[in-house]
């Protein structure tokens, strides 16, 4: 379960974020929907503690927790533009953080690797690099880099913002399948159907 | 030819200096270049320390702080010798280019770079070693090369402290025996060298060539 109290976020006076709550259930997948500029981004970059914030409190499981502090693998993120680093294999990108940080053999990491890859349809692309990938497989390995690192909470920002229809749904397929991992997703988007088509509950963010 | 066989020797043992001069100064300025440029991406105190020192080290001429190192710092009881000398003179000069390249290519870096490292639970130094450095190297690489050429050909100015290079070898024989011979020779030494390293960073630049 991951729950948010009282969440207080400013830029400069202007507050973007006022006294937010909102809770998730661990399997469940949370729609975060609103309009550009409303805070949807501002409010998954707090969570994943990419951007500070003026108060508030983060539980996992009733635990509190500081976004801020990196020191176990908790959340996720699939960002809208992927982030995949360009100078490395798709299957590099998945197992460098699971070999440096989880102290994963090679091995280990490129046969879990393997097990999502299979998953994910990406059988063949293993030594590719991201620059010949498609938009939608770029994203589908942004899941699997994820996921290599175990966390409970995964955060999408806008993951259907740069694929077609097609691809739209694939995604939301994936991002139903991972409910069956015990891992709490939060799904950033703009694009109300796609939220609908995906998430248990909304939370809609509106502009203050 | 009898003559060019005479002179080679000369002139080979100042290729020997300027190739010294010229490997050690690449090795010392471009990791230095590269801690240089970390320090000026940060927001400190020490951030204007290395601005100030940048802007002394390009905007005074190499020569003069080759004097400067060599003739000037004796006078408060520093004192180096001549190829010492030379090599801190070039090192530092150096490594204020390499550093404001190497700036120049941190700053290209995309942020979500950063920042997906940061997810990923990477340390900061995970980070450059595996993300970050791989990547600058592929951008600054022409502008590198450009500074790397320069080097050969500066090191001449070691002749102003005496040091015996490709340069002064020539100029010796010249004044000595009153022919451009050994000028030419030397113009045609450094344009070896220039040439050679000019395909070696094409193939690395080939070699980097891998992705996008």
């Amino acid at each position: 379960m991951f729950k948010i109290e009282n969440l207080n976020k400013s830029f400069q006076n202007k507050q973007i974020i006022k006294n937010m709550n909102l809770s998730v259930d661990s399997n469940e997948i949370l729609g975060i929907v609103g309009p550009s500029g409303a805070g949807k981004t501002t409010l998954l970059r707090c969570i994943t503690g990419l951007e500070s914030f003026d108060s508030g409190d983060f539980y996992i499981d009733g635990k509190k927790f500081d976004p801020s502090d990196s020191s176990e693998s908790l959340i996720g993120v699939v960002f809208q533009d992927y982030g995949l680093f360009p100078n490395l294999t798709v299957i590099d990108n998945i197992t460098l953080a699971p070999q440096l940080v989880l102290k994963k053999s090679k091995e280990e990491a490129e046969n879990e690797a393997q097990k999502l890859i299979d998953q994910l349809n990406l059988s063949g692309k293993e030594s590719l690099y991201p620059y010949q990938l498609s938009g939608g497989q770029k994203q589908r390995v942004a899941i699997v880099r994820t996921l290599a690192m175990h966390p409970k909470i995964i955060c999408y920002d806008e993951p259907t913002s740069a694929l077609d229809p097609k691809l739209s749904k694939e995604v939301g397929n994936i991002i139903l399948n991972l409910k069956s991992k015990n891992i709490t997703q939060l799904v950033v988007t703009h694009d109300i159907q796609f939220a609908n088509q995906v998430s248990d509950k909304i939370k809609e963010v509106k502009p203050i | 030819m009898h003559y060019i066989f005479e002179i080679l020797p000369s002139l080979f043992s100042g290729v020997l200096t300027t190739l010294e001069i010229f490997g050690l100064t690449l090795l010392i300025s471009i990791p230095l270049g590269i801690l240089v440029s970390l320090a000026l991406t940060g927001k400190s105190f020490i951030k204007s320390i290395f601005e100030f020192y940048v802007w002394i080290m390009r905007g005074t001429p190499l020569l003069l702080q080759l004097i400067f190192i060599f003739y000037g710092l004796p006078i408060i009881g520093i004192v180096f010798p001549r190829f010492e000398a030379a090599l801190i003179a070039f090192s530092l000069n150096y490594a204020a280019y390499f550093a404001e390249i190497f700036r120049g290519g941190f700053q290209s870096i995309p942020q979500n770079q950063f920042e997906s490292a940061k997810m990923l639970r990477l340390s900061n130094w995970q980070t450059l070693r595996k993300i970050i450095i791989p990547q600058v190297f592929k951008i600054v690489l022409p502008s590198i090369g450009n500074e790397v050429i320069n080097l050969v050909k500066d090191s001449s100015l070691v002749y102003v402290i005496g040091i015996g290079d490709l340069l002064q070898a020539g100029n010796i024989a010249t004044a000595r025996d009153v022919t451009l011979l050994p000028l030419i020779l030397v113009a045609v030494f450094y344009l070896i060298l220039t040439a050679l390293l000019t395909l070696i960073l094409r193939k690395l630049e080939k070699r980097f060539n891998y992705w996008k």
